[in-house]
């Protein structure tokens, strides 16, 4: 937070909206694999949310 | 905006419940260990017990504490919640991990009541690796981001900007 001022305050404003940047992307469509698999995870082992659902 | 003194004042608050909720995830992850893998039923049941005792008055609490002074010093810098990507992914990470912390309460008590009740089956519980090791992953993200500030403006950041520049060229 002490770091280096925003981009806003030291990069001219283009005329077009930036793309979205590309470790955005990365980081989305990780966590949407990662939440896809757990996901999958738990239908196929099933039983409830609750006390030994949870490791060993 | 913050004067500089307070930004420093929320900065160190906020790193320290951030810090404390890292190392309370860790403490958790530790108590693992002897809740599944201890052969003696009284130190696996003295795990669980302290595993709600430690989600209870340290995870929580430090989690309302991180996020509550993130969000503070978005808002009173002019770094803004929604301006730049790494800060909005970092609220949006934070917040899913307090409301999965509050979520899961329940199930860590009632696994604690269990441990508390002579008869109860601790043997069962299958200890709370999964909880852990996700929280923990996902706060390294988090650390990661707020350490790096990677660089990218919102759409919405990015037209606040536009409107800073009329503004400087109208002066």
């Amino acid at each position: 937070m002490t770091a280096d001022p925003p981009d806003s305050l030291t990069e001219p404003p283009a005329s077009q909206p930036p793309d979205r940047p590309r470790w955005v992307k990365l980081l989305v469509l990780g966590t949407l694999v990662v939440v896809s698999t757990l996901a999958l995870i738990a239908l196929l082992v099933g039983g409830d949310h609750g006390p030994a659902m949870h490791g060993g | 905006m913050m004067s500089p003194r307070l930004r420093k004042l929320a900065l160190t608050i906020h790193l320290f419940t951030s810090v404390g909720w890292l190392g309370a995830v860790l403490a958790y992850l530790a108590l693992n260990v002897p809740a599944l893998a201890s052969e003696d039923e009284q130190t696996v049941r003295a795990a669980y017990l302290m595993m709600d005792v430690v989600m209870r008055y340290a995870l929580i609490p430090l989690a309302v504490g991180s996020l509550g002074t993130g969000v503070a010093q978005a808002l009173g810098t002019p770094y803004g919640l929604l301006r730049h990507y790494w800060v909005t992914i970092s609220f949006a990470l934070t917040t899913v991990a307090l409301v999965i912390l509050i979520w899961h309460l329940p199930a860590v008590r009632d696994m604690a009541e269990i441990a508390k009740d002579p008869q109860g089956d601790v043997a069962g519980l299958g200890g709370d690796l999964f909880h852990s090791l996700g929280g923990l992953v996902l706060l390294i993200v988090v650390l990661t981001l707020n350490v790096y500030k990677p660089r990218g403006l919102t759409r919405y950041g990015w037209r606040r900007a536009q409107g800073q520049g009329s503004s400087l060229a109208r002066r």
